[in-house]
């Protein structure tokens, strides 16, 4: 048996240029729980988007694995994938109908001289298997359709002939959500869903997400900035800093025990409707340049508790309880232990 | 009283020709009333198309309204010969939110914050502009000045630019600045840095501030204890204390918003509450009745709402456009 539906293995990423290379994701271990929520902050520049895009098989040239696996088990019994190693004709299959994504800006997603149909008509035609009729397909495009927009609470008989422009954001952002479930994938990425939109859209948009987890059993991994969107909606939370990650454990635990410095610095700095926010400080210093790197620890300089070791020594990821943090503060511990 | 800024009885009309003769009208800002007190902050909240941008840029004079009126210090703006109008220019200042596309990639920082000193100061020596601007920058907390000075806009991160704005519209000593959405863009753990710098100079040089923004929580952390509008389409639906609103909003839309607003605690948020709203959708400001903006999709609604003309009433220490005051319910906060 094997809970995880998707374990990404020592990944290292980096993006070559002429005279350097920029390591992206470092040596980056993450297991996700099927049928989870899952939630990657981090600032922009965190490798967020690398580590997706890495899941898909879909990293941008001139970025490159440079060692490390996407391991992908398409059911309990475990049969595992290794998602770099796969034939073009494997990847078509498994791009969309296991793992879809719903790209950051929904806006800039679709094609504005097609219609919903005739993408949804496209999508579906790239990736049907074996001998079908034209008409026959035609049927079963409107037949997916009419369920997934269905789901997502949108008139199926107005949306269709409608061109992007005619929808507003929140629609387009919903008709992206159905496009993700055309083809029944097991995962769902989505990258920054519900930024540009406002508040009451975005919670709309999270509760047809958590009807879809829960009725559906899709596992869903939400990569944002946005530490009120992952209280509310995720169930585990992986934080990244500068290619790294930093901390993961559930959510509750995460908020509760803030292991990492940088984890309890975001939390801190998110201002609340509810709560009294003079105890609210910003992080000092600003986001590191990847192609400098500090040494050691990458967010020492930043670090209120930083200490000798931190600038000489790259902290390990060490478990304490189920709860994975990165940082020197915990290592004595882990000697004990 | 003294108010910097006030509108009176505002509409803005935004026309758009389709075909040869037909014409397609938005009522983009509708009877809205406004003022700013010298050294307030004052929060404008609302979704995305309401008219919160259009009201920012009323203030600062960048547009006409179609009907009502703006006053600057008790003086209708539009009246002013070229002197006062000037010093209009000078006193109400504009942060955007795309810092990028605010500043000119082409001039460096000390270029940019060059010309409006020198646009406005002839007479000053350049040596006296250099001094001026050195002290901006490091008001701003661009430390030392001299590195910064000499980059291009690409060169500085998203919150450096944020500030390079922030020094330029300070330039000028301004009575009131308009800042439209200004950390949105930023990375969050350098947003409380940028509201910080806002309240230290609302606080030590006495700068009114508009906050426009569609963040709550923001909104309630720089401008706390003092004033809130909160918008829809176009109009402004409840203004108040922001502490009193944010604890005890009395106007349906107001609810709505507070219970769509994420809380970055995961036991509270689990226990948050459905909106008391309907449909998902903000409704369209083209075809809008004689009566309540909110009348679709909000809850409460009666005939009386679509049709009737709605009056600011008074409610707790706030004023609200709602027919039915005193039967809306009382909005209990997530704990």
């Amino acid at each position: 048996m094997n809970d995880d539906i998707l374990l990404i293995k020592n990944l290292v990423i980096e993006y070559e240029l002429k005279r350097y290379s920029i390591r992206a994701i470092d040596d980056v271990t993450m297991a996700f729980k099927r049928g989870s929520i899952t939630a990657i902050v981090g600032e922009s520049g965190s490798g967020k988007t690398t580590l997706a895009s890495a899941i898909l098989e879909v990293i941008s040239s001139p970025g490159r694995i440079i060692s490390g696996d996407v391991l992908y088990f398409q059911n309990a019994q475990g049969f595992e994938t290794k998602i770099n190693n796969l034939k073009p004709k494997q990847l078509n299959h498994y791009r969309w109908q296991e793992c879809s994504m719903v790209f950051q800006g929904a806006q800039s997603s679709l094609n504005p001289v097609m219609t919903i149909y005739e993408q949804f008509y496209e999508t579906m035609m790239v990736h049907a298997t074996g001998n079908i009729q034209k008409g026959e397909l035609k049927e079963k495009v409107l037949r997916r359709a009419k369920e997934v927009l269905e789901i997502v609470n949108l008139d199926v008989d107005r949306i269709m002939p409608m061109y992007p422009h005619e929808l507003s954001g929140g629609m387009k952002q919903r008709v992206m959500i159905a496009f993700s479930l055309l083809l029944n994938p097991k995962i769902i990425i989505l990258d920054e869903p519900t930024t540009a939109l406002d508040v009451i859209t975005q919670d709309s948009i999270f509760k047809i997400l958590k009807n879809i987890n829960r009725d559906m059993g899709v596992t869903m991994i939400l990569l944002t900035h946005d530490m009120g969107v992952v209280a509310k909606f995720a169930d585990f939370v992986g934080v990244m800093y500068a290619g790294k990650l930093v901390e993961y454990a559930d959510t509750k635990s995460v908020f509760g025990k803030r292991l990492h410095p940088y984890t309890n610095g975001l939390i801190s700095a998110t201002p609340s409707i509810i709560a009294d926010n003079s105890s609210l400080k910003p992080i000092e210093g600003v986001p590191p340049d990847l192609l400098a790197l500090p040494s050691g620890c990458p967010f020492h300089p930043r670090c209120p508790q930083a200490f000798s070791k931190c600038p000489l020594l790259k902290p390990k990821l060490i478990e304490l309880n189920n709860h994975l943090v990165s940082c020197h503060l915990y290592d004595k511990e882990e000697t004990k232990a | 009283m003294n108010e910097i800024i006030e509108l009176k009885k505002l509409h803005v009309v935004f026309s758009k020709r389709v075909g040869l003769f037909r014409e397609r009208r938005f009522h983009v800002l509708k009877n809205v009333d406004f003022f700013v007190r010298p050294g307030e902050i004052i929060a404008v909240v609302g979704e995305s198309g309401c008219g919160k941008t259009t009201l920012g840029r009323i203030v600062t004079g960048l547009l006409k309204p179609t009907k009502g009126e703006v006053l600057f210090e008790g003086k209708p703006i539009y009246g002013f010969l070229n002197a006062d109008f000037a010093n209009f220019r000078q006193s109400v200042q504009f942060i955007q939110q795309d810092s990028y596309a605010a500043l000119n990639p082409v001039r460096t920082i000390y270029q940019s914050l060059r010309a409006p000193i020198i646009r406005h100061h002839r007479k000053m020596k350049n040596d006296e502009v250099d001094r001026r601007i050195d002290e901006l920058m490091t008001f701003v907390g661009l430390n030392p000045p001299e590195q910064f000075l000499v980059k291009y806009p690409h060169q500085l991160s998203g919150g450096q630019r944020q500030r390079v704005l922030m020094a330029r519209a300070l330039s000028l000593n301004p009575k009131l600045i308009v800042a439209d959405e200004p950390v949105s863009m930023i990375d969050v753990s350098l947003r409380l840095s940028i509201l910080n710098l806002m309240s230290e100079l609302n606080k030590k040089l006495n700068i009114a501030f508009i906050y426009i923004t569609h963040d709550l929580a923001t909104a309630k952390y720089i401008a706390n204890d003092q004033r809130i509008a909160v918008m829809y389409l176009g109009e402004i639906v409840e203004v108040g204390n922001i502490n009193d609103i944010l604890t005890n909003p009395r106007h349906p839309y107001t609810q709505a918003l507070l219970s769509a607003v994420p809380i970055p605690d995961p036991i509270v948020a689990a226990r948050q509450k459905d909106i008391p709203i309907k449909g998902m959708n903000i409704a369209s400001i083209e075809n809008r009745t004689t009566g309540c903006s909110f009348f679709e999709r909000c809850p409460y609604a009666r005939e009386k709402c679509q049709h009737e003309q709605v009056p600011v009433v008074k409610s707790g220490n706030a004023q609200i456009r709602c027919h039915y005051e005193k039967e809306i319910p009382i909005w209990v906060k997530p704990q």
